[in-house]
């Protein structure tokens, strides 16, 4: 049998084990009472077969005594002397009945007579006196048992002296039940006389026993073949008797048994309450041991089973459990032991938890939650027909952050973000870390307008610089918009729909974007444009369009940035803006950069012919600077135009060149050692550092038209220019001011030293073949551009 | 100092002598009793009858007295026609008894001496007892002759002045295995005889202790 629990093991083992005790204690106590009952019942037969004797004994003596009264009757012995045998036979007989005996006689020494009272014919007595007689005086006290007519007596003969023995008194009394009761009386033995005839049967002459039980001692004897006078051990029917057998008599005729027995069954049973008293004892006890170890199993097993039912729960993933204990045994230790691997457990779980839906960059959940909850939120809301509303913010340029501010500060940019951000939404909204410098805001239970108005004000958020390391920083944003149900009834399109929303706003700097179904139509376009770009650069799609620079002191000096645009032969005339970031992507950007340089170098010397001497700047990208070869195909373009460094200068933005700054160091030092112009395009939006830059073969710097647009109308763009100004002038460097649009700007920029202009005020960027009608006009209308009338 | 009963005792064997004298030569004698095992008998009556013993009459009378709860002597031998006398000398009374068929008789409870004696007129064993104490045992044995005597303690009888004939010796003890079973032999007194031997079977535990 197995015990699958350690309570009923501990249960079984220990109560198998007091049980084995108790009863292990019973067999000695059975196996003792047994020996002292055979050996008390053995004393007891041995006393008692004295008190027996004695008895026998006693008797003898009585009826001796009686017998020598009458024989010492002087009358009675008159009439023996006389032989007057009426007068004999009268005495025996009223002595007979006085002490109450079976037989008396009467035998005469002289004459060899004979006289019986009794039922008893002189023949049968006369054996059996003279043998009495001749025995007599061989041993004064002896007791003589006879057997007439198959009846036993107890017999006493004595001598009649007158003085010397002149006859015998035989006194007899039968043994009959009277005699063994009072024999039992006296020493608590039952008693059987038992006698066979010989040859005979055995037969019970007196007993004290029942009629079964003499039958069925007889029955032992009969089955026995020589009676064994030792102590003996006789089963009659239920009892077993100890027995001790004494031959009272035996002759060739007859044999005289008394049996004394004592019943071993009788005095066991006298202990039979003891063992019942220790029963109830050994049952009490049990009873007691079993509730005792019930509870020591209980307390023992009772907290492993809790601890097994709180791993339990532990594996389900319940940590709430805790096992009270105030034990100070190993269960205790055990228990507080597993308390703290549960909380170690929780806690690292919780940590796995926390890895897996939450960013520790901004202590924010991640994009696994914001997933989650916002399922979560829209199965709600479909229900109570509620609106929800996402925002999916992004940071702009925070790569260029990242690279030129360091790791820890882009982190801490985007923790501050993410305060600035939860600090402007209700408790029950979320705010999350969707990607790198990607936001996403969940306004639970907010429509369009009320979505819209939240993210104006996120918006606002980004108009004042951020204090970041002592430094101020503007950081700018995209923003995206969806709300449900309008937008998307599940979690990944609503959240595809802001992030479409989000990419409008940032390709086209366009602040708050709500998503519009006609966004995925776009983004198709583009996807489509894409894949046509690069049948558009064999094929010859793409044109040149040159935008005039200016020098702002002589209002001559002529130069041109190179821009390009793809004539599509279906939609026409398309922007740069729509198919350079995904040319970027791509690297067909590199195909466009070189089929710029050859047509700019071929618009330079078409130019030439005409008598106008152009530098054409050419935009180049990330990817030229990181590719080793392009100096050399530049110069094998050059060679082939077979024109002069000087009639080329490149621009590159500030983050093109931190993308690698390493390696866009070397590709600039190669380009400039060739005699290339090299300027910094959108000079202030990026991060570059100002002794980075020192290091670069720069010859121009370009202000970003930003900081130039408004400059009449914001102190701020004007200090900055005027400053950039000074720093290039100091450097060494050319200034170009892109974004010029009116007189007044030219004019303060002018009085500021900038050295060259560029902007819709001068030109906008046209087909080289207008350039020489722009030209033209240009100069007739600039030498009478003054100040004063251009600002009326 | 002389008693009344030593004289008693005299008188036969004054008349002994004196006939002895009368019918010629006489002689002593001797007869050894002993037991089967050699041992002397003490107390064996023996005595010599013929034709001519018979008949004659006691001269003196005999003295059997009670002293210290006993008769005493416990065995006697006295002619047929011995009167005995029975004083008590003891304080307590006494009453002795025979139911024996040579002489029945009883004397009530008394003490001092009896009115009477007791006479014994015929040959045989007489037993006496004291109805009062159990143990007073004596045996009388009568005979028929004037040739008798008792076993001294060295089992020797002398019988004095016997007259020189053939008799039949007869001797007799209380305790003999086969009761008055008397043991008799045809001797011839002479003076030369020698003792005679007498073996005798004895029930020894019926000999009276003490004596």
């Amino acid at each position: 049998m197995k015990f699958s629990s350690l309570k009923q093991q501990i249960i079984v083992i220990f109560l198998t084990l007091i049980l084995g005790i108790q009863l292990a204690g019973l067999i000695p106590i059975q196996y003792s009472v047994d020996k002292n009952v055979r050996k008390l019942v053995g004393k007891e037969l041995d006393v008692g077969e004295k008190v027996f004797l004695n008895l026998l004994e006693s008797n003898t003596e009585n009826i001796t005594n009686g017998a020598k009264i009458l024989a010492a009757d002087y009358g009675f012995r008159e009439a023996i002397a006389s032989n007057d045998q009426e007068t004999i036979l009268s005495a025996l007989n009223n002595f007979q009945s006085r002490i109450h005996a079976d037989i008396a006689i009467f035998y005469g020494v002289q004459n060899d007579s004979m006289t019986v009272s009794g039922n008893l014919t002189e023949q049968e007595a006369k054996p059996v006196v003279n043998h009495l007689i001749d025995t007599h005086s061989a041993s004064a006290k002896k007791i003589d048992f006879e057997i007439f007519n198959d009846m036993p007596y107890q017999l006493v003969a004595v001598p009649i002296k007158a003085p010397i023995i002149i006859g015998w008194m035989v006194v007899g009394f039968e043994i009959d039940d009277a005699l063994a009761e009072k024999l039992n009386k006296l020493s608590s033995l039952q008693v059987t006389f038992l006698q066979r005839a010989e040859k005979g049967a055995w037969l019970s002459s007196a007993s004290t026993l029942s009629r079964d039980d003499q039958l069925s001692l007889i029955d032992y004897f009969e089955h026995k073949a020589k009676p064994d006078l030792a102590n003996n051990e006789v089963r009659i029917n239920d009892d077993v008797f100890d027995s001790k057998t004494l031959t009272l008599h035996h002759d060739s005729d007859n044999m005289l048994l008394a049996v004394l027995q004592r019943s071993i069954t009788a005095e066991i049973s006298n202990y039979q309450t003891l063992k019942y008293t220790l029963l109830i004892l050994t049952i009490f006890g049990l009873g007691v041991f079993t509730v005792a170890i019930i509870y020591v199993s209980n307390y023992i097993a009772a907290p492993i089973t809790k601890l097994s039912e709180t791993a339990k729960q532990l594996e389900q993933g319940n940590y709430d459990l805790t096992i009270q204990t105030d034990r100070h045994d190993e269960i205790g230790d055990l228990s507080k032991a597993f308390n703290s691997m549960r909380d170690a457990i929780a806690t690292r779980e919780a940590k796995v938890a926390r890895l897996a839906f939450w960013d520790d960059v901004t202590n924010l959940p991640n994009r696994v939650a914001f997933i989650k909850h916002l399922g979560e939120k829209i199965a709600a809301h479909q229900q109570r027909g509620l609106p929800l509303t996402i925002i999916v913010l992004n940071l702009d340029r925070f790569k260029e952050v990242n690279k030129i501010l360091g790791r820890d500060l882009g982190d801490e940019l985007l923790n501050r973000v993410a305060q600035s951000l939860k600090a402007m939404v209700r408790t029950d909204d979320m705010v999350a870390r969707l990607g790198a410098d990607e936001y996403g805001l969940l306004l639970a239970s907010a429509g369009l307008e009320e979505g819209l108005a939240v993210a104006h004000k996120l918006q606002k958020i980004f108009d004042t610089a951020i204090d970041l390391a002592a430094q101020k920083i503007d950081v700018t944003a995209g923003i995206g918009l969806a709300v449900y149900p309008q937008h998307g009834d599940s979690d990944e399109q609503l959240l595809h729909n802001a992030e479409t929303a989000l990419h409008v706003s940032k390709s086209k700097h366009s602040g708050v974007v709500l998503y519009d179904a006609a966004f995925d139509l776009g983004i198709q376009e583009n996807l489509s444009l894409a894949s046509e770009l690069k049948t558009a650069i064999q094929g010859r799609q793409l044109a040149l369009y040159l935008q005039p620079k200016v020098n702002l002191k002589t209002k001559r000096g002529y130069a041109a940035e190179a821009l390009v645009r793809w004539i599509h032969p279906e939609k026409g005339l398309i922007f740069p803006d729509q198919f350079i970031p995904f040319a970027e992507q791509t690297g067909l950007i590199k195909d466009i950069t070189l089929w710029m340089l050859e047509e700019a170098c071929r618009v330079h010397t078409e130019l030439k012919t005409e008598g106008i001497e152009l530098t054409i700047a050419v935009n180049i990208s990330t990817r030229d600077l990181i590719d080793s070869d392009f100096p050399d195909k530049v110069e094998a373009i050059f060679k082939r135009f077979n024109i002069a460094e000087n009639a080329i200068s490149l621009e590159i933005t500030e983050s093109s060149i931190m993308d690698d700054p390493v390696r866009a160091e070397a590709t600039l030092h190669r380009l400039a050692n060739m005699g290339l112009k090299i300027a910094i395009d959108d000079f202030g939006t990026g991060y570059s550092s100002l002794g980075y830059l020192k290091r670069l073969p720069v010859k121009e710097l370009k202000i970003d038209k930003s900081f130039v647009m408004n400059m009449e109308k914001n102190d701020n763009d004007t200090i900055i220019v005027r400053s950039t100004v000074d720093l290039g002038h100091n450097l060494n460097l050319k200034v170009v001011a892109e974004g010029i649009e009116n007189i007044e700007v030219w004019n303060i920029l002018a009085k500021m030293g900038c050295d060259y202009g560029q902007g819709y005020f001068m030109g906008k960027p046209m087909p080289e073949k207008d350039f020489k009608s722009w030209l033209d006009k240009w100069e007739a209308q600039s030498q009478d551009m003054a100040p004063k009338k251009l600002s009326a | 100092m002389t008693t009344l009963a030593d004289y008693r005792t005299l008188v036969p064997w004054a008349f002994l002598i004196l006939c002895g004298v009368h019918q010629g030569h006489a002689a002593e004698l001797l007869v050894e009793v002993q037991d089967s095992k050699g041992a002397k008998l003490k107390d064996a009556v023996v005595f010599v009858e013929n034709t001519k013993t018979a008949g004659i009459a006691p001269t003196v009378g005999y003295e059997l007295e009670q002293k210290s709860k006993q008769f005493n002597p416990q065995v006697s031998v006295v002619q047929v026609g011995t009167s005995i006398n029975f004083p008590n000398r003891d304080k307590v009374r006494h009453h002795v008894y025979s139911f024996s068929s040579a002489k029945k008789f009883e004397l009530k409870l008394y003490s001092g001496v009896p009115a009477n004696p007791v006479l014994f007129d015929k040959a045989g064993t007489v037993v006496l007892g004291c109805n009062i104490h159990d143990t007073m045992l004596a045996y009388v044995y009568i005979v028929d002759t004037p040739y008798f005597a008792k076993t001294d303690s060295n089992g020797v009888a002398k019988l004095a002045n016997v007259p020189e004939e053939n008799y039949t010796l007869k001797v007799w003890h209380y305790a003999l295995q086969q009761e008055n079973k008397v043991v008799e032999q045809s001797i011839s007194v002479k003076s030369s005889n020698k003792a005679i031997p007498v073996k005798l079977e004895i029930n020894h535990a019926n000999l009276i202790q003490g004596e």
